[in-house]
C-alpha cells in the first residue's frame, strides 16, 4: 500500500531494530524531498537522527499512500439477481421483529415468523445472521430456505456453513447427481432430504446408484429419510433392503414397508395375526341389551421364524425396562405391522370396542403397544383418540394424528377432569405442549381458565414451578386475538418476589409480540 | 418529534441497559400507559409491591423513574420510550396522574432556580476583583502544568532514545511493566495524550508479521511530536493546537462554541460507542458526519463516565441542519454543535467519494496537514464488497481496493445488502485497514457496528 519509501525505509527498520550502540543509522542517499529532509539531519547524534527519520519516512509512507489494485487471483463473482426480480422484502417492523429474534428474544415464535413470512424475503443485513442461526438449529432449515430469496441462496452459495441452504430449485439434475457423487455426508443428506420432497424418485435412485458402496451407517440414514415422500414405487427397493448385510438397515427397511398398506409385507403380516388373534363383535342393540360384550381371542405366535425375523420381527424383547414375555413381544410387532384398516374391516367395529374386548384378555399390553406403533404408521386418527383414552401418557405421539378439533376436544375433556394434575406439572402439561397446532379461541380460554385457577390456588407462593416455567412456551400457540382477554382475571400481585404474576408477564409478553408480529408481516417493505 | 427504536437505543448508557429496556419494551408489561404530548408515562410491576412509575419528559428527553437503578436513563425509561416508539396506540392515557404533573413541575422549578444562579455566577464573575483573582489562579495553575507537560516530555524523549539505541528487537520480550512506568510518568505529568501514545506502542510488538515497522512508524512520529512540542513557539498557530491537543490538553468548549461556526447539512454517516482501553468507567462515542454543502468531514466526540449517557444524540442515517464549531488545528475534523441546532431528518442519499484514489488523496492531505492523525472517515460510492474464506475487501469502480477490519464481522452483511453490485459505505480508514460503519443499499442506510455488538456479545 506505501509509496515507494524504498531502500532507505528499510535500511532504517533494521538499523532500528540492530540499536544504534551497534550500527549508525545509514541511508542510501535519495534525490527526493524525503532526501533532503534525511541529509538535514545530524549523523552524531544518532539516536535522534533515527527517530527523526523514522518519523519524515512515516509520514513520507502514510500521506502518499495509493489503494491497492484488486489481486487477480481473486475468483470473479456473478452478482445475485437485481432485487426488482426477487421476492418482496418485508417490511421494517418485521425486519425488526427478526433482529430481535436473532439476538434471542421470544426465540420460540421465530418458527411462526418464518413460515408468516412465506412469500416475502427478509432484509440482506440480517441474512448472515439468520443462515447462522439455521446452521446451528437444523430444524430450522426447512422454514428458513423459503424466506432466503434469491439473495439470500446467491449469499449462502459463498460460505461452505450455509450450503445446506441452495435449494434444487437453484440445481440441475445432472448437478444433483454430481453433488451425491461427491458431496460429504452431511450434504448428500440434505440434497436427499430436498429431493425426496420435490422428486421422491429421483432421490431413491440416487441412493440405489451408491448403495453397494455406502457403509452401513450411511445406508441406514438415506433409507430413513425415504420415509418423506414414501409411495408404492419405493416398494421393490425396499424389499430387497430387507435382506441387507446390516440389521440396522433390515429394520428401517421392515418399517417402511410395514407403513405401505399395499405392501407384499403388510399382507404377510395381516396373515400371520388372522389366526393370532381373532374377534367376535357383538354390536346392535341386541348385544348391548343383553349384556353381550366384544370378544378378543388370542393365540400367541408358537416361534419366530426366519421369514417373520426378515420382516423385521425381533425374536429377543429389548433388554432394560419393563420385563416382556417372548410371545407377546413377537405378538406386539406382529400387530404394529398390520395396517390399522385390518381390524375395522368389519362395518361398525370401532377401535374402542377392541381395545375395551383386548384389555379382557392376558395380552393387552402387547396388543395396545401394537396398536399404538401401528396408529402412528398410518396416521389413523380413530385409533389414536381411542388408544389416547386409555393412554394419555403416549399424547406426545398421538395428539398430532388427530384433527384440531378433536384433538382439542380430547384435552379439554383431559384438563377438566384433571385440574389438580395441570398444577403438579404431570400428564395434563405434557398433553398441552403436544397441542403444537394454533389453539381456537373456545380452547385458549378453557386453558386460560384452568391455568388461572391454578395461580389463585397458589396465593402468591412459588408453586406449580413446571407450570409456570412452560407459560410463555403456552402463549405460541395462544390465541393473538384473545391478548386483552388474557391480561385479565390473574390474581393481584404480591409484594416481594412473585413468582405467578412474573410467569403471567412473560405470557403476555409472548404473545403480545406474537400479535404484533403476525400484523407487522401482512406489511411489505415499499422502500 | 416521533422517535425511532435506533434513536432510543442509542440513548442506553451501556450494552446491557439497552438488552434489559429492549426485553421491557412490550405493551402488556405496562400498565396506565399515557401521553399528551410533553410527556409519556406508565407503571410497571417489579420485585416490590408498588409498580415503577416511569415518566418521560417528551421534548429533552428527559427521564424520571421511583426504581432503585443509578443508570440513566434506567432500563424502565429505555423501555417505556421503545414502547411508545413502537407501539404507540398502546399509550391511551391522555390525562397525566398526579405523580407525572409533580415531577414535571419539579423539574421546571429546578431549571429555573439553576438559570437564577448561573446568572448570579456570571454577575459575580463580571466583577473585576473576582475576574482578576481568578485569571491570577488559573495562570498560576497552567504554568505549573506547562512544567510538568515539559519534563514529562524531556523523559519520554529519553526514554525512546535509549529505547532505540538498544534496538526495537529487545522489546519484544518486555514486560508489561516495560511500557506502563513511562506511561505513568506521564499521567502524573499531566499528559494524558503522550502517555495514550505509549500504551498504543505496547500492543504493537505483538500484532502479528510487520510489527517491527509499525512500532518504529509509531516511535517516529511520537518523536516528531515531542520535537514540534519543544519549538512550539516557532511554529505556526494551527500547528501548535494539534500539538497540544496530542500530548493532552484539551481546549475549552466553551472557547470553541464562541467561534465562527460552519453551517451546513451534516449527514450522520457512522457512528461508534467503546469503553475507553485505558479507563474502564469512561465510554467514548464517536460520531463521524459529512457536510453537505461544505463537503468536509467532522467529528464529534462524546465521553460519558459511569452510567450517564451522551450528552447529545446523534442518530447516524440521519441529516442535520446545523452550525458546527471546529476544534483549532491544521486540518479541524473534531467539532462541536452549536446550539439551537435545526431539524434532523432520515438521509436523502450517501455522500462520498467515488474511488479509492479520490479518498486516498484527501486522506494524505489531511496526514500531511496533520502528521498524528490516526483515523480517516472513507466514505466511499460504489464500492462493491469481496470476500473470499472469511477475509472481505471493497474494491470501487477503478479496480483499486482496501482490506476490511477482520474484527468487525460486517464483511457478511456488507455482502448481503451488495448481492455482488456496488453499494455506498462508510468506515473508519487507520491507514491499514476500513472497519466498516454504514452502508447505503437501494435507498436504505444500514448501521453496520451495532449488528458486529450484536453478534459479539458485548459493547
Amino acid at each position: 500500500m506505501a509509496t515507494d519509501s524504498g531502500a532507505s525505509w528499510t535500511a532504517l527498520v533494521s538499523a532500528a531494530l540492530l540499536g544504534t550502540e551497534r550500527q549508525a543509522p545509514p541511508w542510501p542517499p535519495r534525490q527526493d524531498a524525503l532526501g533532503r529532509v534525511l541529509a538535514s539531519l545530524d549523523p552524531v547524534d544518532r539516536e535522534g537522527a533515527l527517530l527523526a527519520a523514522a518519523g519524515a519516512h512515516s509520514l513520507y509512507r502514510r500521506a502518499g499512500a495509493v489503494p491497492a489494485r484488486v489481486p487477480d487471483k481473486l475468483p470473479a463473482m456473478e452478482p445475485a439477481a437485481p432485487s426488482g426480480e426477487d421476492l418482496p422484502r418485508v417490511g421494517s417492523r418485521a425486519s425488526r421483529h427478526l433482529g430481535q429474534m436473532c439476538e434471542g428474544l421470544y426465540r420460540p415464535v421465530l418458527g411462526q415468523w418464518l413460515e408468516s413470512a412465506r412469500g416475502k424475503r427478509v432484509p440482506e443485513e440480517l441474512l448472515p445472521a439468520l443462515l447462522d442461526l439455521a446452521a446451528r438449529d437444523k430444524d430450522l432449515r426447512a422454514a428458513v430456505i423459503p424466506v432466503l430469496g434469491r439473495r439470500g441462496l446467491w449469499l449462502a452459495r459463498l460460505n461452505p456453513d450455509w450450503c445446506w441452504a441452495v435449494g434444487e430449485a437453484e440445481r440441475k439434475p445432472e448437478e444433483s447427481t454430481d453433488l451425491w457423487q461427491t458431496g460429504t455426508f452431511d450434504v448428500r443428506l440434505g440434497l436427499l432430504r430436498q429431493l425426496r420432497r420435490s422428486d421422491p424418485a429421483l432421490g431413491r435412485q440416487l441412493v440405489q446408484s451408491t448403495w453397494g458402496d455406502d457403509d452401513a451407517d450411511a445406508r441406514q440414514e438415506f433409507l430413513a429419510v425415504l420415509l418423506t415422500g414414501l409411495g408404492p414405487a419405493d416398494e421393490d427397493f425396499l424389499e430387497s433392503a430387507l435382506d441387507d448385510r446390516s440389521k440396522k438397515v433390515r429394520l428401517v427397511a421392515a418399517d417402511l414397508l410395514s407403513r405401505l398398506a399395499g405392501s407384499k409385507l403388510a399382507a404377510r403380516m395381516i396373515e400371520r395375526v388372522r389366526p393370532l388373534v381373532a374377534f367376535t363383535a357383538k354390536t346392535g342393540l341386541l348385544a348391548a341389551v343383553r349384556g353381550r360384550k366384544s370378544r378378543i381371542e388370542v393365540r400367541p405366535p408358537a416361534e419366530c421364524d426366519k421369514d417373520m425375523q426378515r420382516d423385521g420381527i425381533e425374536p429377543k424383547p429389548p433388554a432394560g425396562g419393563r420385563k416382556v414375555g417372548e410371545k407377546a413381544w413377537w405378538l406386539q410387532q406382529i400387530v404394529a405391522a398390520v395396517p390399522a384398516s385390518y381390524w375395522s374391516r368389519e362395518p361398525g367395529v370401532e377401535p374402542a370396542a377392541l381395545i375395551a374386548a383386548a384389555k379382557a384378555t392376558d395380552w393387552s399390553e402387547a396388543l395396545l403397544s401394537g396398536w399404538l406403533l401401528a396408529a402412528e404408521r398410518h396416521r389413523d386418527g380413530a385409533w389414536a383418540e381411542a388408544i389416547l383414552e386409555e393412554a394419555p401418557e403416549a399424547g406426545s405421539r398421538l395428539l398430532p394424528l388427530l384433527d384440531d378439533e378433536a384433538r382439542e376436544a380430547f384435552v379439554g375433556r383431559w384438563l377438566k377432569a384433571n385440574a389438580g394434575d395441570l398444577e403438579e406439572g404431570g400428564s395434563c402439561l405434557a398433553l398441552l405442549e403436544a397441542c403444537g397446532h394454533r389453539w381456537s379461541q373456545g380452547f385458549g380460554r378453557l386453558v386460560l381458565g384452568e391455568v388461572q385457577a391454578c395461580a389463585r390456588r397458589a396465593g402468591g407462593a412459588g408453586t406449580a414451578w413446571r407450570l409456570r416455567q412452560a407459560l410463555p412456551m403456552l402463549a405460541v400457540r395462544f390465541p393473538v386475538k384473545m391478548l386483552e382477554e388474557a391480561g385479565k382475571g390473574w390474581p393481584a400481585p404480591k409484594e416481594g418476589q412473585d413468582a405467578w404474576s412474573e410467569a403471567a408477564g412473560e405470557f403476555l409478553a409472548m404473545l403480545q409480540f406474537r400479535r404484533d408480529m403476525l400484523e407487522a408481516l401482512k406489511e411489505i417493505d415499499h422502500a | 418529534m416521533a422517535w425511532s427504536s435506533e434513536q432510543v437505543l442509542a440513548l442506553a448508557p451501556d450494552a446491557s441497559s439497552a438488552k434489559s429496556g429492549r426485553q421491557l419494551a412490550n405493551a402488556s408489561k405496562w400498565k396506565s400507559l399515557g401521553e399528551d404530548g410533553q410527556a409519556a408515562w406508565g407503571l410497571l410491576q417489579g420485585s416490590g409491591k408498588e409498580p415503577y412509575q416511569t415518566c418521560i419528559e417528551l421534548a429533552a428527553p428527559a427521564f424520571k423513574c421511583s426504581c432503585p437503578s443509578r443508570k440513566f436513563p434506567c432500563k424502565h425509561g429505555l423501555a417505556l420510550l421503545l414502547v411508545l416508539a413502537e407501539q404507540p396506540q398502546a399509550f391511551k392515557g391522555k390525562a397525566a396522574p398526579d405523580w407525572v404533573k409533580e415531577w414535571l413541575s419539579s423539574r421546571k422549578d429546578r431549571e429555573e432556580k439553576q438559570a437564577r444562579k448561573k446568572e448570579a455566577d456570571a454577575a459575580q464573575a463580571d466583577d473585576p476583583a473576582v475576574q482578576a483573582k481568578r485569571a491570577a489562579e488559573q495562570a498560576r495553575r497552567s504554568a505549573r502544568r506547562e512544567d510538568r507537560v515539559a519534563a514529562g516530555a524531556g523523559e519520554l524523549e529519553l526514554w525512546l532514545r535509549d529505547m532505540v539505541r538498544q534496538g526495537l528487537a529487545a522489546v519484544q520480550g518486555k514486560e508489561y511493566a516495560f511500557w506502563e512506568k513511562p506511561a505513568a510518568r506521564l499521567m502524573d505529568a499531566q499528559a494524558p495524550g503522550l502517555r495514550r501514545l505509549v500504551m498504543e506502542m505496547a500492543s504493537v510488538p505483538a500484532s502479528g508479521p510487520g510489527w517491527q515497522e509499525r512500532l518504529l512508524e509509531k516511535t517516529g512520529r511520537l518523536y516528531l511530536l515531542l520535537q514540534g512540542f519543544k519549538r512550539l513557539a516557532a511554529l505556526p498557530p494551527e500547528t501548535q493546537a494539534d500539538i497540544r491537543t496530542w500530548i493532552g490538553w484539551s481546549a475549552e468548549k466553551e472557547e470553541v462554541l464562541v467561534g465562527a461556526g460552519v453551517p451546513d447539512r451534516w449527514c450522520v454517516l457512522g457512528q461508534r460507542s467503546y469503553e475507553d482501553e485505558l479507563d474502564t468507567r469512561m465510554r467514548v462515542q464517536r460520531t463521524w458526519l459529512w457536510g453537505e454543502r461544505s463537503g468536509r468531514p467532522a467529528l464529534i466526540l462524546q465521553f460519558s463516565y459511569g452510567t450517564q449517557p451522551f450528552e447529545l444524540s446523534i442518530v447516524p442515517g440521519t441529516a442535520l441542519e446545523a452550525e458546527l464549531a471546529f476544534f483549532p488545528g491544521a486540518f479541524p475534523m473534531r467539532a462541536l454543535v452549536k446550539p439551537g441546532q435545526g431539524q434532523s431528518r432520515p438521509l436523502a442519499r450517501f455522500p462520498g467519494f467515488p474511488g479509492l484514489s479520490e479518498a486516498f488523496a484527501a486522506c494524505g492531505r489531511a496526514m500531511a496537514a496533520q502528521p498524528w492523525l490516526d483515523r480517516f472517515p472513507l466514505s466511499l460510492n460504489g464500492a462493491t464488497p469481496l470476500g473470499a474464506a472469511g477475509e472481505f475487501m471493497v474494491r470501487d469502480g477503478a479496480g483499486r481496493c482496501v482490506p476490511l477490519a477482520p474484527a468487525s464481522g460486517s464483511g457478511w452483511v456488507l455482502l448481503a445488502l451488495s448481492g455482488g453490485r456496488p453499494l455506498d459505505l462508510m468506515g473508519e480508514w487507520d491507514g491499514g485497514r476500513l472497519l466498516p460503519l454504514s452502508a447505503w443499499s437501494e435507498d436504505r442506510f444500514i448501521v453496520l457496528h451495532r449488528m458486529e455488538r450484536a453478534v459479539s456479545g458485548n459493547g
